[in-house]
């Protein structure tokens, strides 16, 4: 099973339901991977060729569901970033 | 006597730079304002000190005093004379660009003629003003990702391209950046409020490593400290690997330990902390180490008060007038680095990623800081410059018949964006991917 980062693990343990912006990293053909996502529930809002993966937004239960997947490396919350 | 105390501190750490500078060259010439007791011999008396080269202004109504250009020894042998009261540095009133980029050596660089021509620079941040004097004809192209469109509604980004590579045409070449014939890549990623989604910035770097840039510059971050192997900072690495050089804030989040965020604590990237306009580290530069306990910053540039480009109608920083403002932050450090970056590629194109990082790391300053404060210390991009050579061919006979060669490609500004390379077909990971996978769900295996 695929780690949850924790600060995205605990935002849904509080709320199960409320979609969560997440980074899905994969293993194997982006392209391929994206149909299974949509699959899962998930609304892709980017493919990020660079790492294998994409931004993606779906519920929290739909995040641990798909932490089950072997095909799956990683999820974290999609966070802000700011002009330094 | 003891001439310290009649010195200011900041002088001081001059002087004492300055005869590290001078055991190379000649004597240097420093500006001071001298306080002196209120005799018209005292004046006269200092001018004939040998070494005080021009008495430039005296002052009456607010103290008795003179400002003047001495050189070091010229100005312990006026800070033991009894009528002598103190000697402060004659400062700019702002570190701007025309003192940062000086400090670093960039200079230098220019006078053996490397501007960081026709190297192309990525700009990661909330777009660049195009038509700005110092930058026209420049930004080959510009992507946006935030749905705002591509204007620098926020003035971040552009401030950032003015230190990398401003030409300072229209402050007289005054507020010229590091690497003033480079070209321009832009992604904007942050929006006029200058916050973003890390999504949105790998999006942008995957964009300005498509279009062939050599250098990236992110002055943005976010989250808590971190190990590297988050997805922005997994990112950044990897456009490392594909030969790209990489220069991050390490963020303004100090003076406490731990104070990263991402990607400033990725692993191949170079990590930028701040320096003050007293050379030192500035409080609020982010200190390492990093989650998992390695040193960052990798090493400093100057970052407080920087004064350059402004965007048309922002307000971002303190404005100056209608085409410079002074900002701070390792925002504006790091653009230093990656103009430094710039000129060194120039010197030498070949250069990897990790060869740059270590020029610039190993002809830095210490500022006699711990490694989690300072890195390396603050960059001298010229010692960098000096440190990297240019490979002599090897003599090779010369063909019988030369065949006809077309001149080498000019890197010339274009509006037009270059063609985005096709990307290389990824290996399949060992024990199968996703498409294996989609296949047997959708056959129902």
């Amino acid at each position: 099973m695929t780690e949850i980062a924790p600060n995205l693990a605990l935002k849904i343990s509080q709320d199960p339901d409320t979609p969560q912006q997440v980074i899905v990293r994969v293993e194997g053909d982006v392209d391929a991977c994206e149909e299974r996502l949509a699959l899962h529930g998930f609304e892709i809002r980017r493919k990020l060729r660079l790492i294998k993966g994409f931004a993606a937004t779906g519920a929290g239960s739909h995040v641990q569901e798909l932490a089950n997947e072997p095909w799956v490396t990683s999820i974290e919350e999609d966070q802000p970033v700011r002009a330094l | 006597m003891s001439t310290a105390p009649k010195i200011h501190p900041v002088l001081a750490s001059v002087l004492a730079q300055e005869m590290q500078v001078a055991q190379a060259g000649g004597p240097p010439a420093i500006r001071i304002i001298v306080k002196h007791k209120p005799f018209v011999e005292t004046l006269a008396a200092a001018a004939a000190v040998g070494g005080v080269m021009a008495v430039s202004r005296q002052f009456a109504r607010t103290f008795s005093g003179s400002a003047m250009t001495a050189t070091p020894e010229a100005i312990r042998v006026l800070a033991a004379r009894p009528d002598v009261e103190m000697i402060w540095l004659d400062e700019p009133v702002h570190t701007t660009l025309d003192v940062s980029v000086p400090l670093i050596g960039a200079p230098s660089v220019w006078s053996a003629g490397f501007t960081g021509k026709g190297i192309r620079v990525g700009v990661v941040d909330t777009g660049i003003d195009s038509g700005h004097p110092d930058l026209v004809g420049r930004v080959l192209v510009t992507r946006d990702f935030t749905g705002e469109g591509e204007t620098d509604n926020h003035g971040h980004g552009t401030h950032v391209a003015g230190i990398i590579g401003g030409t300072g045409a229209q402050s007289g070449g005054k507020y010229r950046g590091v690497a003033p014939e480079c070209l321009f890549v832009a992604s904007k990623v942050l929006k006029g409020d200058g916050s973003g989604m890390m999504s949105d910035v790998i999006a942008g770097l995957e964009f300005v490593a498509e279009q062939h840039v050599q250098v990236v510059n992110l002055s943005l971050g976010g989250g808590s400290n971190c190990d590297g192997t988050d997805a922005l900072s997994v990112a950044c690495d990897s456009v490392v690997d594909q030969g790209i050089v990489v220069c991050v804030a390490a963020g303004n989040s100090g003076p406490g330990a731990g104070t990263l965020g991402s990607p400033g604590c990725a692993k191949k990237v170079i990590t930028i902390g701040a320096t003050d306009k007293q050379d030192g580290i500035a409080d609020y530069s982010s200190r390492g180490p990093s989650l998992d306990g390695r040193v960052k910053p990798d090493l400093c540039f100057p970052g407080s008060s920087i004064h350059s480009c402004r965007a048309k109608n922002t307000s971002m920083g303190q404005p100056i007038d209608d085409y410079y403002t002074t900002a701070s932050g390792t925002s504006m450090a790091t653009p230093h680095a990656t103009g430094s970056s710039a000129l060194l590629l120039q010197k030498q194109t070949k250069l990897l990623p990790q060869e740059i990082k270590d020029a610039l790391m190993n002809s830095a300053k210490d500022l006699g800081l711990d490694a989690n404060t300072q890195g390396k210390g603050r960059a001298r991009v010229f010692a960098s410059f000096q440190a990297i050579s240019i490979p002599t061919p090897p003599p090779q006979p010369p063909p019988p018949e030369p065949p006809p060669q077309p001149p080498p490609p000019e890197p010339t500004p274009s509006p037009a964006p270059s063609p985005a390379p096709t990307p290389a077909p990824q290996p399949a990971p060992p024990g199968g991917g996703c498409r294996d996978l989609v296949k047997s769900f959708m056959s129902g295996h």
